[in-house]
């Protein structure tokens, strides 16, 4: 792939991105993301944030690698490390002020404080950690101008500001896994434990060196740069020692709290945790212990695209789906929270490629550059405006179609729900107990149906005269869960029709039948152009498909509580009408 | 210490209650027999009354902890527990970020999901309504008392001695989760609507010990690595001097 190519697809991805920002800002969270009172924390803030800062730690342990215990071999990683650090932080809180139901407050944790919460120290450690990311970043592009002063200050303060920031890094990435601590009883107990924050810290290093590793090798690949070798491996030989700590504590965790037997549970909880361990630690363990596939730089890129895995999944586990269970809500992203998701990052993305194209980022040349040609011819051709705004602007206006197009379709189906219903089936053919669940997602009512036959009219509820005397079912007319549907009243036409055609005498309806329904058939069905016979003449009014029934949902819960209301003093209380009663 | 106290054995499920909370939170019209959200709390019902497997009628609303989990995630300070044991909302500090609702061990914190400029919405025991709760005004089966936590308690107790062979001997948030200011006493177990892993312990309880521990990290990472920092450096230094000797 060339950078090119991939800075195009970059760019499309922030495009939706900032399509779908357009969306959440004028709809709300509710009606653009899959979130939900029983599911409150999404991707945005668990995938964005929570992993994105995770994956940002290169730049924090690089900076203490070499800085303070003066590794120099691993110093080629050290300035990649830093631009992805700043990145990906800058990324984490743009994600974190669109999570935010209210964005433009996001300063509030500046003056509002609250030291007891976990969530306080997060903010506060990220925020400043950002603002060291810059400043170590900062005196790099400035290699190459004067700002000589302000070279040598920020020189001079690096050290401190190397300490600070490994300090507050230490102390956020705890945090972050504290953060889960508040939920004793709703997070699974497999997660669970008093171990996340030591998890978090140590997972977030292993795979922060790894997205160096990935990064680094992606750079070279691009732009055809050497790729200093030997950095690579030690990083390599870095995550694995890491990583052993990091499946030593959570086999230790596992068994202080004698929970090995929840993962022979064969749930999804087990399954996943499963994953998480053998394919994200376990395997890329294997994979940088193993001297052979660290001499190779695929070896390297596939160990580290593992560790990487490892750790998103794990940041999902904790913070989405190890909550489902308890909660008994359901969480699917939506297509919008999806395109920010993932825009965000591309995003961060274009800024690290111009970056690199333009200054030092990725050797630090001069000639103790253990890398790479001089710096001179180390920079691209010259950025020409005209070709690439229009190249750009035709990918904005390309995913600009797909987005509305995709945005809208799967935020109208999240919110009405709306589908075709299904007849209730027969749960106990003895008793006559039918089970209601027009959309099947297995939360229905189970009715006893000949029970109510033995106090009311069957026509009660089968309020229509179906052909063939047939009792037909709720869901033949009020076909969709929540929304009308277009209703043939045929009574209504039998009547009609007949006055109109002046049909008179004892066996009027008859002859009115046959003016829609051959004669002959056994069933005499309908052809649909049958309707347009009248319905399309002058001064017939179009009426078709303009009668509407009620939503399936609404017109069978009308039916229930109706009844049940309106017999209070009878020999059903009113209380029948309350929504447990049913839906057990 | 104000508190509510619900007698289970002599709520009908009227829902009256119910009907009074959502007209004092000023929350759109609705019937309180039906809700088709599945959870059946919402931002604009703030307060229910559901059924136990017993088959008994239970109100669900915030509990005003004792030591409440939601008041100490909240990272501006919007949640306080006031001077009298009511757990309130500062809907000007708060910033959306919706921690409170995982921390809140029963999910009682709630979303405007169709706002665009969305808050969150618990019960706040009326903290600002002369005469105390609307939903205990309400309730004409005697079913809910609202006063001092420790005159609860006492009813709770004469209730249980004078009848003992229709109550269970405890009294559901006496001491469950460190205490909340909603009390129950029933004829069946309620402990299904407690989180059992929490036992009496409160959330914060748990978090404290880990927060307390922060500033030391802090001061050892800080502090180790200045050490460190230092004696490499002069390492090298001793060691370039060496060389050139």
């Amino acid at each position: 792939m060339s950078a090119r190519l991939l800075k195009e697809i970059l760019w499309a991805m922030f495009f939706a991105g900032l399509i779908a920002l357009v969306f959440r800002f004028t709809w709300g969270l509710g009606a653009v993301t899959g979130l939900s009172d029983s599911v409150p924390w999404g991707i945005w803030k668990v995938l964005n944030m929570v992993a994105g800062v995770a994956l940002s730690t290169g730049g924090f342990v690089l900076a203490a690698a070499v800085h303070v215990f003066q590794i120099k071999r691993l110093r080629p990683l050290l300035r990649p490390a830093l631009l992805l650090a700043a990145l990906g932080y800058a990324s984490s809180c743009t994600a974190l002020f669109i999570d935010i139901g209210l964005s433009w407050r996001i300063w509030h944790p500046l003056v509002m404080w609250n030291v007891h919460s976990f969530l306080f120290e997060v903010a506060w450690c990220v925020m400043l950690y950002l603002s060291i990311t810059l400043l170590e970043v900062t005196p790099i592009t400035l290699e190459e101008s004067g700002h000589s002063k302000i070279k040598r200050i920020l020189h001079a303060i690096a050290p401190t500001v190397v300490i600070i920031g490994i300090t507050l890094s230490t102390l956020h990435h705890t945090s972050l896994g504290s953060l889960f601590l508040v939920s004793p009883s709703r997070l699974h107990p497999l997660w669970y434990t008093p171990g996340l924050p030591i998890h978090f810290i140590l997972s977030a290093i292993g795979a922060g060196i790894s997205a160096v590793i990935l990064l680094v090798l992606l750079v070279g690949r691009l732009y055809r740069k050497k790729v200093p070798q030997e950095a690579l491996r030690l990083a390599g030989k870095t995550a694995a020692v890491v990583l052993s700590l990091y499946l030593l504590t959570r086999v230790v965790d596992l068994w202080r709290r004698e929970a090995f037997g929840l993962l022979a549970a064969g749930d999804l909880e087990s399954m996943l945790y499963l994953v998480e361990v053998v394919l994200g630690i376990m395997l890329p363990l294997a994979l940088f212990a193993w001297p052979r596939t660290r001499r190779s730089l695929r070896g390297l890129g596939v160990a580290a695209g593992f560790c990487v895995g490892g750790l998103v999944l794990n940041r999902l586990d904790v913070g989405i789906l190890g909550y489902l269970s308890s909660g008994g809500g359901s969480y699917l992203p939506t297509a919008p929270e999806l395109a920010i998701c993932f825009g965000i990052p591309a995003g961060a993305g274009l800024i690290f490629f111009a970056l690199v194209e333009r200054f030092r980022f990725y050797s630090e040349g001069g000639p103790s550059a253990p890398l790479g040609p001089a710096p001179s011819t180390e920079r691209p051709v010259r950025f020409q405006f005209r070709p690439a705004a229009a190249r750009l602007s035709r990918i904005f206006v390309i995913t600009l179609a797909v987005a509305i197009g995709m945005f809208t379709a799967n935020s109208g189906e999240a919110r009405s729900r709306s589908g075709g219903v299904r007849p209730p089936a027969v749960l106990d053919a003895a008793a006559g107990i039918l089970r209601i669940d027009g959309d099947r997602d297995g939360d229905g009512v189970d009715f006893p149906h000949d029970l109510h036959g033995e106090f009311i009219d069957c026509r009660s509820c089968h309020h229509l005269n179906a052909v063939d005397d047939e009792p037909a079912t709720c869901s033949a007319c009020h076909s969709r869960l929540h929304d009308h549907a277009p209703l043939f009243q045929h009574d209504r036409h039998l009547q009609t029709v007949g006055e109109w055609r002046g049909f008179t005498g004892p066996r009027a309806g008859n002859q009115t039948c046959s003016l829609c329904h051959d004669s002959g058939k056994p069933r005499a069905k309908v052809d649909p152009g049958v309707c347009a016979r009248c319905h399309r003449e002058p001064g017939w009014e179009d009426t078709s498909g303009k009668e509407e029934t009620r939503g399936y949902t609404h017109a069978l819960h009308d039916l229930c509580i109706r009844c049940h209301g309106e017999r209070q003093e009878g020999t059903i209380r009113r209380t029948m009408g309350n929504c447990s009663v049913c839906h057990q | 210490m104000k508190a509510i106290l619900y007698d289970v054995t002599k709520c009908e499920g009227c829902m009256k209650c119910v009907e009074a909370c959502a007209a004092e939170a000023g929350a759109p019209a609705q019937d309180p027999h039906c809700d088709l959200q599945r959870d059946e709390l919402s931002a604009s019902r703030r307060s229910t009354t559901t059924r136990s497997s017993s088959g008994r009628w239970v109100r669900r609303h915030c509990h005003h902890c004792m030591d409440p989990s939601c008041v100490s995630a909240c990272l501006v300070g919007a949640l306080t527990r006031d001077d009298r044991g009511r757990v309130t909302y500062d809907e000007s500090r708060c910033i959306g970020c919706r921690y409170c609702m995982l921390a809140c061990p029963f999910g009682f914190p709630k979303y405007e999901w169709d706002r665009v400029t969305p808050l969150m919405r618990k019960c706040e025991m009326c903290h600002d309504r002369p005469g105390g709760p609307a939903c205990v005004q309400a309730c004409d089966q005697g079913a809910a008392l609202y006063g001092e936590r420790d005159e609860m308690l006492a009813v709770a107790r004469r209730r249980i001695g004078a009848s003992p062979d229709l109550y269970l001997p405890h009294i559901w948030g006496e001491r469950e989760m460190g205490g909340t200011g909603v009390l129950f006493i029933s004829d069946t177990d309620l402990a299904e609507f407690w989180p059992k892993q929490l036992g009496e312990h409160a959330i914060p309880e748990i978090t404290m010990p880990f927060l307390t521990k922060a500033p030391w990290l802090a001061v050892a990472v800080a502090g180790g690595l200045s050490g460190f920092s230092w004696i490499i450096r002069r390492r090298n230094k001793l060691r370039g001097e060496g060389h050139e000797e």
